[in-house]
């Protein structure tokens, strides 16, 4: 990793140990979690992995911007971006033969950080990655309340009949940035 | 609590993820910080209950608020299990759903201050309590994707209501069947 992508680290996990736990984390334990992470930097267009591909890291997004579709009755949907100090692919992470849910691809160069299930084990003490399992938590549920909006809107929209639900959901998801 | 309450409690709680024994035994000494509750068959926990539920035994069904009318059983929630979580880490709320026993259950509640003070540590056994926050809230979201590609695939009828599937989901219940 260059200096800039490593100052970038210690900026982002300085944020998020701010924001989600009220506290700075010593540059040393930034720099003592990188020893155990990889990083892959990744060209425009790429596609990281596709949805269904079995699955067995997330990636926290270090620099860049990622995007994740979903395929669904022969269309691919954008359903949302990633960009720098996310995590993505976190499904598989703390379940056994997890597969990916969506298509990852890369929109702007990227480059991410591995978290793999290893990683969580191996460093489980590091107050950084305390720190980035504290953020995904909230990213999840975040996600979560985020979903149950769509489909309130949804059904809403719908006026509560069935097949104006379907489409009006579908439109929305497609209609994620 | 016994040391074997939470010992088993940690058993169940892991036994979907490749944990070790020293993995349980670290989340064990998590757990006998707190009281494990025994709730007979029947037995209602009130919605906006704070704090999260942390299920190790038995099966909890979920109710939502009805309009006017008594409230509506959404899913059912199978140990082991948490609750509570998503609403907690989102906003700072509380669960929407009230949770009535199904059978004879035991489990933790872990009060809010309690639940974000731990997500926060960096002892052994606050790292396994992390994950099992962690797993838990990674299948709901999958959980989740696949009801949403479903319906919209058309491979999943709509439901009399798709909120009430959503929110099944959401408190870590099995949605009902459509």
């Amino acid at each position: 990793m260059t200096d800039a992508l490593i100052e970038a680290v210690h900026r982002h996990v300085g944020e998020i140990a701010r924001r989600h736990l009220g506290r700075d984390v010593a540059a040393a334990d930034v720099t003592a979690l990188l020893d155990f992470v990889d990083a892959v930097s990744h060209e425009p267009g790429d596609v990281i992995f596709r949805q269904n591909d079995p699955a067995s890291a997330a990636l926290f997004v270090v620099e860049g911007r990622l995007r994740a579709s979903i395929r669904t009755a022969g269309q691919d949907r954008v359903i949302g971006d990633s960009a720098a100090g996310e995590v993505v692919g976190e499904a598989a992470l703390f379940r056994r033969g997890g597969r990916r849910t969506v298509t990852l691809t890369v929109v702007e160069r990227s480059t991410c950080l591995v978290l793999s299930r290893a990683v969580f084990v191996a460093a489980a003490n590091n107050p950084a990655l305390v720190a980035l399992e504290v953020h995904l938590a909230h990213l999840c549920a975040e996600r979560m309340v985020g979903r149950i909006a769509l489909v309130r809107r949804a059904w809403e929209e719908a006026g509560g009949e069935h097949p104006v639900f379907t489409g009006a959901l579908a439109s929305l998801l497609g209609a994620q940035p | 609590m016994t040391a074997d309450d939470a010992h088993r409690g940690a058993e169940r709680l892991l036994s979907g993820q490749p944990a070790t024994p020293a993995d349980v035994d670290a989340l064990a000494t998590v757990l006998a910080g707190f009281p494990i509750e025994n709730l007979a068959a029947g037995t209602t926990l009130p919605a906006g209950s704070p704090g999260v539920v942390v299920l190790v035994d038995g099966a909890l069904r979920a109710a939502r608020p009805g309009a006017g009318s008594a409230p509506r059983i959404v899913g059912a929630m199978h140990a082991p299990g948490v609750a509570g979580e998503v609403a907690l880490l989102a906003s700072g709320g509380a669960t929407s759903v009230a949770w009535v026993a199904d059978e004879p259950c035991r489990l933790f509640r872990i009060p809010s201050a309690d639940f974000n003070a731990l997500l926060g540590e960096t002892a052994a056994g606050a790292a396994r309590f992390r994950w099992i926050v962690l797993a838990a809230l990674t299948q709901k979201l999958a959980r989740m994707s696949d009801f949403l590609r479903a319906v919209v695939s058309g491979s999943r009828a709509a439901s009399d209501s798709p909120l009430d599937v959503a929110h099944a989901i959401l408190e870590g219940c099995e949605p009902p069947r459509a």
